[in-house]
């Protein structure tokens, strides 16, 4: 048993090198799509075999590399939190690959980079030892930046390479900060760095703060909160669909949580009320963005850096009730977002059409994909009983204690029902309508534009979008058992604060969201709201701002402390 | 003193990261800020008078073989990611037929 986490991260690299032979021999693509699908259910099955040792025995399984022991070896470890990861990691995989098996652009590459992608994040959660932490997160993002850039289309190329300047320059702060460790302790097992390496044994407060910061910073480049987001919303709107849902589902959260271990490990306690400031204003400020915004999966894009500030800001309150709320909302985000992309990424595929001013009165044509859009905007604003709502009402409820990030996070909320309204009329608004100063199209070329020209969506590409929505159902209506699991499994603490998830006082407060959400979406709609969105959306940083900001973040982090001193 | 040289090169690879225009400069500037960071770590497992780490007879005042080691895989990660980026540059250049990074977010933000 104690060979699982080696399995999981042997087996998508070696069904990649295995496509890569199987090419030479020029057979059909189709042995190919299997190969990846039976390699990424065969993970599947091993991790879920796995549930008895941790889940419910409560082991750690560890792996020693070449038989070298914990300070001298690289270990792979295996707790509760890493197999929470590991197991979502490999549903939304599976997911996105059912999702793109009927697309006819993906060749051999698109999967052999599919499966090196989720090996680099397999081996990312799993590893105990903080320089192959660096190794897969290289991996993973060499992967990433050519999956973005798969559809060679300029703006993907442009969003590609500005991603791996930004994470280029901070993966080299994260390996910078690796040295400074190995200068102080000796050492790079993360066990071992947990034991030795803090203030209270002979290392420099500046010095720990910096090294801290260094890796906090090279890694949460991936993690996009601001001011090290910018890259994001371009690299998840130009890559192909089911790379953005795997991007956005999963790799930012993956990345979110090896900080959340690093920190844990450490003990930097102080960082964490930084995290609560920096979590807020990233629920905020990219939301007013989004509404901005008129590229659907541009949009969407900025709503998972908006929804990592709700996942960051409850990281950073600490308490056992944020920290399953936390965990909770990562999960949903993860299926949720998933689910948006792939319906967006479905019409995109039907219409060819971008533009959500040119998309009307869908709802007649793909049913299926609009219902499950619904539920998946439902879930994202919080609106009972999706799963948005559970795991939102248990972040605001754990923030009583912090008034200003909770306004921030309701704003937010108020902000992601508005700009959710916004991407729900593409499919419920007559297909017929008034031509307003948005367009440059004449009445009626939009109905003409749909009956001719929209296509049919495929079987395998319906049926991810349909059991991803299922899901956010059921978990939204059964959220006892997924909150005892995270806080009793997963977190290791009980959760003695009891909370009712659907009091009528949670309730008003979600409709009350909802009902300013439409009164904001209809400010936005008037002629004065669309002149300021323009002017928003005019307002992007270039790259060279973008890596400027990397280094005024570094600059917070160390100095933040002493700021919060005086 | 070989700590603060180091450093410097770090701070002059961000620098031209940050500041240069020019798409290759920009690659350029992430190489020496790279390669700054490996000197960092053979820093770390060096001493004055030590010799390589072969295990003979006689050999005994070593350095710290694990940096190097380690440094020995950044370094292939560089290449790999200064190849990508190169790859990306000429697709770029093909397309907007500039390197300046300013006139390609101009010329990206008229399509």
């Amino acid at each position: 048993m104690n060979s699982i986490p080696l399995f999981l991260i042997i087996i998508p690299l070696f069904a990649a090198c295995l496509i890569l032979l199987i090419n030479f021999l020029k057979v059909n693509l189709k042995l190919i799509k299997l190969i990846s699908l039976s390699s990424i259910i065969i993970s599947l099955i091993i991790v879920g075999l796995s549930i008895i040792d941790i889940l419910i025995k409560k082991e750690t399984l560890i792996y020693n590399l070449g038989g070298w022991k914990e300070p001298l070896g690289i270990c792979l470890y295996m707790d509760g939190l890493a197999w929470f990861s590991s197991f979502l990691g490999i549903i939304i995989a599976l997911f996105s690959l059912i999702y793109s098996l009927k697309e006819k652009n993906y060749q051999y590459k698109f999967y052999f980079f599919f499966l090196i992608l989720l090996a680099g994040m397999q081996g990312v959660i799993l590893t105990n030892d903080i320089f192959n932490m660096f190794v897969f997160f290289e991996i993973l993002s060499i992967a990433s930046y050519i999956l973005i850039a798969y559809s060679q289309e300029s703006r993907a190329i442009k969003a590609s390479f500005n991603y791996l300047l930004i994470s280029g320059l901070g993966m080299s702060l994260f390996l910078l900060g690796i040295g400074l460790i190995y200068q102080g302790c000796g050492s790079l097992s993360l066990t071992q760095i947990g034991k030795t390496f803090s203030i209270g044994k002979g290392i420099p407060p500046f010095m720990f703060q910096l090294t801290i910061s260094l890796i906090i910073v090279g890694i949460g480049i991936k993690a996009a909160f601001i001011p090290l987001h910018l890259w994001l919303p371009d690299a998840h709107a130009y890559a192909p669909t089911p790379i953005s849902a795997l991007l956005s589902g999963i790799i930012i959260k993956i990345s979110f949580l090896a900080i959340w271990r690093i920190i844990n490990i450490v003990e930097a306690i102080n960082f964490q009320y930084l995290f609560l400031w920096i979590g807020s204003l990233t629920a905020l400020m990219p939301v007013i963005w989004a509404l901005s915004q008129t590229d659907i999966k541009k949009l969407l894009a900025y709503h998972s850096v908006s929804q990592m500030g709700f996942i960051i800001v409850s990281f950073g309150a600490g308490s056992t009730l944020s920290l399953t709320g936390s965990l909770y909302h990562l999960l949903n985000h993860s299926f949720f977002k998933s689910l948006l992309f792939f319906s967006m990424g479905a019409v995109i595929y039907a219409t060819d059409i971008r533009d959500l001013r040119k998309l009307s009165g869908l709802f007649k044509k793909m049913p299926c994909v609009a219902i499950s859009f619904l539920i998946g905007a439902l879930s994202i604003s919080g609106i009972p009983p999706f799963n948005g709502f559970v795991s939102k009402t248990l972040i605001s409820a754990s923030l009583k204690e912090h008034p200003l990030p909770f306004i921030f996070i309701f704003l937010a909320s108020v902000g992601t029902v508005a700009s959710f309204t916004k991407l729900m009329m593409i499919f419920l608004s007559k297909e017929r309508i008034k031509n307003d100063n948005s367009g440059n199209f004449k009445e009626g070329e939009k109905a003409e534009l749909f009956s001719n020209k929209i296509k049919k969506i495929p079987k395998t590409m319906v049926y991810p979008i349909v059991i991803l929505s299922i899901i956010c159902l059921l978990s939204g209506i059964f959220p006892f058992y997924i909150i005892k699991g995270i806080s009793n499994f997963i977190l290791l603490k009980d959760l003695s604060y009891s909370i009712k998830i659907y009091s009528s006082y949670n309730i008003e407060k979600s409709l009350f969201t909802f009902i300013l959400g439409i009164f904001l979406y209809k400010f936005i709609t008037t002629k004065y709201g669309k002149r300021i969105s323009l002017r928003i959306s005019q307002m992007e940083l270039g790259l060279n701002n973008s890596l400027l900001l990397v280094i005024v973040s570094l600059i917070i982090f160390v100095i933040f402390d002493n700021i919060v001193k005086y | 003193m070989e700590f603060y040289l180091t450093f410097l090169l770090f701070l002059i690879g961000i620098w031209g990261i940050i500041s240069k225009e020019n798409l290759i400069k920009k690659i350029i500037g992430l190489n020496i800020a790279d390669s700054a960071v490996v000197l960092f770590f053979i820093l770390i497992g060096h001493r004055y008078g030590s010799t390589a780490p072969i295990m003979e007879k006689g050999i005994k005042n070593v350095v710290d073989p694990l940096p190097q080691a380690l440094m020995l895989t950044a370094i292939v990660i560089g290449i790999c990611l200064t190849a990508l980026a190169l790859a990306l540059v000429l697709k770029m250049y093909k397309e907007y037929q500039t390197l300046n990074i300013s006139q390609i977010e101009k010329l990206a933000e008229d399509e």
